[in-house]
């Protein structure tokens, strides 16, 4: 069980740090509120409208779709790096990879997936 | 014939060689799911028998495999480091899946245009899905089983909610994702506990540790409680089958007996593969609770069954039963040797029986299903026997079986499992499950009274399909000639013996 130490102090220290950070920024900082500081962030842009606000269930599907195309780039980035090592079988196995993800994305351009009515 | 077949493939390098079967059928089911959205789209009922005729034809590879791995004994062919091993246990399963994939494709044709839900993609998921079940039956590590486990569930959790207009689909489908999804996750947690002890998810490495005397470390009894309680889940054990009668009910009927056969069947095959082939030697830590679980299955099944008005809950709470039965063959394999070997024998059959029957009693059900009528009550089946004889009579055959009467398939796959109990020093399990099934005799031939002594109030009889009708014949002959004639079926049986 020895080697599994440093994971622990691992999960102590990171479960410490934000505790830790936000105990001692309430602490030091100065506390003058007013409404445009309470008024929650959204990047700069004056928010509109609820937070519960209900949205079209297509924005499901395209975020569902999204992330099955940006993962599949973070598959290809070790083996874009490591392409000479892997040779050929590394070229046919991205290759069919590649190939079967098309498919899917084939089907769901047929299926009308990518379309917003 | 065979060989040309053979030669088609011989450029394969031997890793892909003894996954002919599961390439084939990956890719005939991306074909199908192309070919249902192709710009000429093909009409559904196409796809089903395209679907059929690749399932059919995968089981000529597999053949030759088994053919191969029963050379000698303990013939393997193993690839990938170690992780995929093809030996005569996963081809007699692997067979296991085609044949119920076949005939839940079979039954589903005419089914899917009443229900009005018939699409190419039904067929795939049923392919993806024996697809996982196969990588399920050849994994010897359990991260490829995990991967193998998961393809198999997340295409039947869709299949569970396919009638997408009907209620009962979506309650189904949602029960039975929250509660699959949730035995996945106490399964991963098991598997990382035992991992942290043995340093390996190799089955072989796991267990030469075990062995090596980390027997008794807790964390390693920690993982292997949880994996056995997900896997409990995912075979529908009591106390972990809550969510069965509600999926079995609301899933389109021909799904629910793929689940409780295919799925089932692919469930016990990984139990077999990991506590044999992973944790033997940790035997004092699961027996224990595969007794409490096959006790409550059978006690809470029987009793659950008693009151249903619903046929398909009816087979559900049965199903439940027949799993507390077949957990007695795995108590029976943890002696090793020779009582363990009739206990795998005794499963394997049983699930061969449990296959052609519970198909069949699933399959009068959907053939009651028209424009009207959803034909799962027990009181759809009134008088059957007038309106139509012949499907009473396999009706008969099949409630009959389930209840393990002499001469059909239930009575000798019953015999091996309490036999192999008898043997393994479990006899009061043995008569809890006499008195179980002879308890469920009663509910089983309720139907059986419906049918012959009911007057119908209607006319007519079932017009059944031609593909059903064929499903039908198969699992009633099977049903029937297991039960004269099961030496061929007990020899096939044989090659399952892991040790």
């Amino acid at each position: 069980m020895e080697q599994y130490l440093p994971i622990l102090i691992f999960v102590l220290v990171a479960a410490a740090f934000p505790v830790v950070t936000l105990v001692v920024a309430r602490v030091i900082r100065p506390h003058k509120p007013d409404p445009v500081k309470l008024s929650s962030y959204e990047c700069g842009l004056e928010s509109v409208g609820e937070v519960r606000d209900r949205t079209s269930v297509r924005y499901y599907l395209i975020a569902v779709l999204f992330v099955i195309f940006d993962v599949e780039v973070i598959f290809m980035f070790p083996w874009a790096v490591r392409f000479k090592q892997l040779a050929l079988l590394g070229f046919v196995s991205m290759a069919t990879f590649l190939g079967i993800l098309l498919l899917g994305y084939y089907y769901a351009w047929r299926k009308g997936a990518l379309e917003w009515v | 014939m065979m060989d040309i077949l053979g030669s088609l493939f011989s450029w394969l390098p031997v890793e892909l060689w003894i996954m002919r079967p599961e390439l084939c059928l990956t890719l005939a089911a991306f074909l199908t799911l192309i070919f249902s959205v192709a710009r000429r789209a093909f009409q559904p009922r196409w796809l089903g028998y395209f679907s059929i005729a690749v399932t059919a034809a995968v089981g000529a590879p597999l053949l030759d495999l088994f053919r191969r791995t029963t050379e000698l004994p303990g013939q393997e062919f193993v690839a990938w480091n170690g992780m995929f091993v093809v030996d005569s246990f996963a081809v007699f399963f692997k067979v296991l899946f085609l044949l119920a994939a076949i005939l839940t494709m079979l039954m589903s044709i005419r089914y899917l245009d009443v229900e009005k839900a018939h699409t190419g993609e039904y067929y795939a998921l049923i392919m993806f899905a024996v697809v996982g079940m196969m990588f399920m039956v050849s994994a010897r590590d359990l991260i490829l089983l995990f991967v193998g486990l998961e393809t198999m569930s997340i295409s039947t959790y869709i299949l569970a909610g396919y009638l997408k207009r009907d209620r009962r689909s979506n309650e189904s489908a949602l029960k039975y994702f929250l509660l699959g999804s949730f035995s996945t996750g106490i399964f991963l947690y098991g598997i990382s506990l035992v991992y942290a002890v043995t340093g390996s998810t190799h089955l072989r490495v796991i267990s030469d540790a075990i062995a090596e005397g980390l027997v008794n470390h807790p964390l390693l009894v920690l993982g292997l409680i949880l994996m056995i309680v997900a896997l409990g889940f995912k075979i529908a054990a009591v106390p972990f089958h809550m969510w069965v009668p509600d999926t079995y009910e609301g899933a389109p009927t021909t799904i629910t007996a793929f689940f409780s056969t295919a799925v089932k069947a692919a469930g016990f095959a990984i139990v077999l593969r990991i506590l044999v082939e992973g944790m033997l030697s940790a035997r004092m830590h699961w027996a224990p609770l595969v007794v409490i679980l096959s006790a409550a299955s059978m006690i809470i099944g029987t009793l659950g069954a008693l009151l249903q008005e619903n046929v398909k809950r009816l087979l559900a709470y049965s199903s439940i039963t027949h799993v507390g039965y077949l957990l007695m063959g795995v108590l029976a394999v943890q002696r090793g040797a020779d009582t363990g070997a009739r206990g795998m024998v005794a499963i394997a059959v049983y699930l061969l029986a449990y296959t052609f029957m519970n198909m069949g009693a699933f399959g009068l059900v959907v053939a009651l299903r028209r424009e009207g009528l959803v034909g799962d009550q027990v009181d759809d089946f009134t008088g059957l026997a007038r309106r139509a004889p012949l499907a009473a009579f396999s009706m008969l055959v099949f409630m009959l079986s389930l209840g393990g009467i002499p001469a059909t398939a239930g009575f000798i796959g019953k015999w091996y499992l309490f036999g192999a109990a008898i043997k393994a020093d479990y006899v009061w399990l043995a008569v809890l499950a006499v008195l179980a099934s002879a308890t469920s005799l009663y509910y089983y031939l309720r139907v059986v009274v419906r049918m012959y002594m009911g007057e119908a109030e209607e006319e007519g009889g079932l017009r059944p399909s031609g593909a059903l009708a064929s499903a039908l014949v198969i699992s009633l002959v099977f049903t029937i000639l297991m039960g004269l004639y099961p030496q061929p079926f007990i020899w096939l049986a044989q090659h399952v013996v892991l040790y």
